[in-house]
């Protein structure tokens, strides 16, 4: 393939060229006179796992096989409801039948190669997705027990109790070819074959290493701004993602952490782009553990920290703190909820005293690196605690140790976010239902009823009213305290438009070439 | 020589057992579970459970490290947990990205270390004698990582000449003969794509090779300054010889098998440095594959890559074994 002008890096080959001339490097790409593709590098940080869409568990991942394979629906957050480029209609098939799905496809849907769109393609993933040994989805058909193709545009997709949240699974089932899969077998498939119906076609992968989407010319979902070329490069370390952006050799660099900020905000060619993140950041009790069964120490928890102290202090600002487990743009929140826990040591002191537990000895777990400030964050929350009466441990193991323990709910205190909190259904039931993991071991009757009835509901006013009594529930008993959600923060470069997603997926098609 | 090297050889296969063994007892002692890295945050403990069993991890330690012994013996590494191909597909991708970099980082040291030495051992106290010790410990002392995002901070970064990461611009293809981008390049005659290959390794190459120059340099110095008080310099000298010739063609000959010991010795630090540097600057090499196999506890990809690491260690070794023997005719392998 020839050499291509990357777009922006004009500064960049000013620059290399004044090294050229002294040691006799060029720089990344050479221009030509010909109108070139535009192509945009992102950096990221997640790593890309190979070329089965199905083995990637991250939400970046899944916007990216979303634009080149095609998915069922898209989240569009404006207006907070799904949109879709490949089926027509989606819904109940009969309201009295509340597990019974029914989906058609658009008519005329084409693969890159010409293959046509069919419902069995549709069947085939969703079995793939289930039963690929290197599948990391499986979750996200959890609750599908049976899929009926009905002719090559329609499918029933059967549900083990209803489930109203069935749309937010939806969003990544990630559709392949059933016929090509029975042709190449899925290796071969993936890595020769990976023909979509989206508007980016599979270029170039290197696992773990970077990916190109090429622009499929004239695709209804492709719009001429779009660039040509999109590339993704894995950066994990902060620094080199800021210089690539501002030597120009990316033009999106994901999550800037707050100290560098600064630094992007002041370069003249570069913009900060904010995004309040849908990663729910909390401190974990469980009360399996003393003194966690007991509500007054897990409310005196609540009351000890301050909160704005350390979004003030440690995050520069950026979050946006929490009233129960869901912020705006959640699924069912109310902006007109009461505050449950303000500040107040004094009262946090008494709660403890009340339940007879000054000094009381705690373990304390937390992350280093994996959140934003996570370490400094905790450092500054052990002396709160310690203020009104708790005796801290501080540990900080290893992300790979910690994360084993708290799956195996050996882990009674800890910090931690939990992403893609949009419907707010799945994440609280594996957090806070009885047996939805051992993570927090927490069990109340009266929730996991809340719960049932909520996936049951299909309608919207009904189920954010149970959803509201699921928030009220948390937050008063507290197994969990809700801390904030990050405001993360892009950068970009001013040659492009694009609005980072909440969910932090990456869609190709919200990135316009100005 | 032939026999020596086929008995080096043979000696490395209880070596690789024994790491390989040691590598596996030291992963499952670790805290830590592979399965819980492997799925989803939304995974149930049964769908834990089933990866487990998936992956064999339910077994004992050591029916986990025959199996692997097993397949080992055929090159089969097993698959990564992580990304789900062979672990020997991924190697064979990253390894010639690794050895192109510890073969530049060497050269640089070697090219900046040797002369410096040589001078700075020639004239005792000089002034180049002062500023090739400073430069030598300023080398020596210097923590790669710390000097990697100084480089990229200021060399791509505030002067933006030098790409700030990656192997290539993408883009920029070479049919791949020796896996050495830079080689295949200048076979093509592919002049744009070797300029865009050595852009990329020159920053990594030189914080990679930094150390290595720092202890290089004072090793080449001591031993110089040896030789030079040594009677054969004396008797040169007698004969008539030049300075010059005494000092490179006399002097650094007999210091050559030490200065060739500490090559193949910084060798081996210099391929554990890499993983910190192939991370920094994103270089796709088995070093940055090894950080990413650990923290998602991929054992086959841990043990695989750490195999390699021991052989090329163990190569490279060799290799200075058998140079010993062509520059110091007094040394005799076969012995």
């Amino acid at each position: 393939m020839p050499a291509k002008r990357s777009f922006a890096i004009a500064r960049s080959l000013g620059a290399t060229a004044m090294l050229g001339a002294a040691v006799g490097l060029a720089g990344p790409a050479s221009a030509t006179d010909d109108p070139a593709p535009t192509r945009v590098t992102v950096a990221v940080t997640e790593t890309i796992a190979g070329h089965n869409p199905h083995a990637d568990s991250v939400s970046l991942m899944n916007g990216i096989w979303c634009k080149v394979y095609g998915c069922l629906v898209t989240y569009d957050f404006e207006t907070g409801t799904f949109d879709s480029y490949m089926l027509e209609s989606w819904g109940l098939k009969d309201p009295d039948e509340p597990t019974v799905w029914a989906l058609e496809i658009k008519d005329g849907l084409m693969r890159h190669n010409g293959e046509q769109l069919v419902a069995a393609d549709i069947a085939h993933s969703i079995d793939r997705i289930a039963n690929d040994p290197n599948s990391r989805q499986t979750q996200n058909v959890r609750q599908v027990v049976e899929v009926r193709v009905i002719d090559d545009l329609n499918l029933e997709v059967v549900t083990d109790q209803p489930m109203v949240t069935l749309p937010t699974y939806m969003q990544n089932w990630i559709v392949t070819s059933k016929a090509l899969y029975d042709e190449y077998g899925p290796e071969v498939a993936d890595r020769e074959h990976p023909h979509g119906i989206g508007p980016y076609r599979l270029a170039d992968l290197s696992i773990g290493n970077y990916l190109v989407l090429e622009k499929v010319p004239d695709h209804p979902r492709a719009h001429p701004d779009n660039p040509d070329e999109v590339m993704l490069r894995i950066m994990p370390e902060p620094e080199q993602r800021v210089t690539a952006l501002m030597n120009g050799e990316v033009q999106v660099a994901q999550f800037i952490p707050p100290q560098l900020v600064q630094r992007v905000d002041q370069a003249s060619h570069l913009d900060i782009a904010w995004v309040d993140a849908m990663e729910i950041m909390f401190l974990a009790m469980n009360p399996e553990t003393p003194p966690w069964d007991d509500v007054r120490a897990r409310q005196a928890v609540a009351h000890a920290v301050n909160r704005d102290a350390l979004v003030r202090a440690l995050l520069g600002g950026q979050a946006t703190i929490l009233n129960g487990p869901a912020g705006p743009g959640v699924v069912g929140y109310d902006p007109d909820m009461p505050t449950f826990y303000e500040y107040d040591p004094e009262k946090a002191r008494s709660l403890l005293e009340e339940a007879g537990l000054v000094g009381v000895e705690v373990d304390y777990y937390a992350t280093v690196g994996r959140y934003i400030a996570d370490r400094q964050i905790s450092e500054a929350i052990v002396p709160m605690l310690e203020e009104v009466g708790f005796k801290v441990n501080f540990n900080t193991p290893e992300w790979s140790t910690l994360w084993a323990d708290v799956q195996d709910g050996g882990v009674p205190f800890y910090y931690m976010g939990r992403g893609s909190v949009v419907d707010p259904s799945a994440a609280l039931s594996q957090y806070f239902e009885t047996g939805g993991s051992p993570r927090i071991a927490y069990s109340n009757p009266e929730l996991d009823e809340l719960f049932r009835l909520e996936r049951a509901e299909f309608d919207p006013d009904q189920r954010n009213t149970l959803l509201r009594e699921v928030f009220t529930l948390l937050a008063e008993d507290a197994p969990a305290h809700f801390l904030w959600r990050h405001r993360m923060a892009w950068g970009v470069s001013k040659d492009i438009a694009y609005a980072p997603r909440p969910d932090a997926r990456l869609e190709a098609w919200d990135i316009f070439v100005r | 020589m032939l026999a020596y090297t086929a008995k080096r050889l043979i000696g490395t296969v209880p070596v690789l057992l024994l790491i390989t063994l040691l590598v596996f007892a030291m992963m499952h002692a670790a805290p830590g579970d592979p399965a819980t890295m492997l799925v989803n945050e939304e995974a149930t403990p049964e769908e834990i459970a089933e990866v487990r069993a998936r992956w064999g991890l339910d077994q004992p330690m050591l029916v986990q490290y025959l199996r692997f012994i097993a397949a080992a013996l055929t090159l089969d590494f097993g698959e990564s947990f992580r990304y789900g191909v062979p672990v020997a597909e991924l190697i064979a991708e990253r390894f010639p990205a690794t050895l192109e970099l510890a073969v530049y980082a060497t050269l640089i040291a070697v090219i900046i270390a040797v002369p410096l030495g040589v001078w700075a051992g020639s004239r005792p106290n000089s002034w180049i004698d002062s500023a090739g010790s400073f430069f030598g410990f300023f080398g020596i002392s210097m923590p790669n990582f710390w000097m990697a995002i100084m480089l990229i901070l200021l060399v791509a970064g505030t002067f933006n000449l030098l790409p700030s990461s990656g192997r290539a611009t993408w883009g920029i293809e070479v049919p791949t003969m020796t896996g050495f981008r830079t080689v295949d390049a200048l076979i093509a005659g592919n002049w744009p794509a070797f300029r865009d290959a050595m852009a990329h390794l020159l920053l990594p190459a030189f914080v990679l090779g930094i150390n290595m120059t720092g202890i290089l340099m004072r090793i080449t110095r001591s031993s110089i300054m040896e030789q030079m008080n040594e009677d054969y310099i004396m008797t040169a000298r007698a004969k008539g010889l030049s300075g010059r010739l005494v000092l490179w063609r006399h002097g650094l000959r007999n210091a050559l098998v030490t200065i060739i010991t500490i090559v193949g010795l910084e060798f081996g630090a210099l391929l554990s440095g890499s993983i910190i540097v192939e991370t920094i600057f994103a270089w796709p090499g088995i070093g940055a594959l090894l950080l990413q196999g650990l923290g998602a506890r991929d054992y086959p990809l841990i043990t695989g890559v750490v195999m390699v690491y021991t052989l090329l260690f163990i190569f490279v070794n060799l290799l200075v074994d058998i140079l010993y023997a062509s520059i110091d005719p007094r040394i005799n392998l076969d012995r």
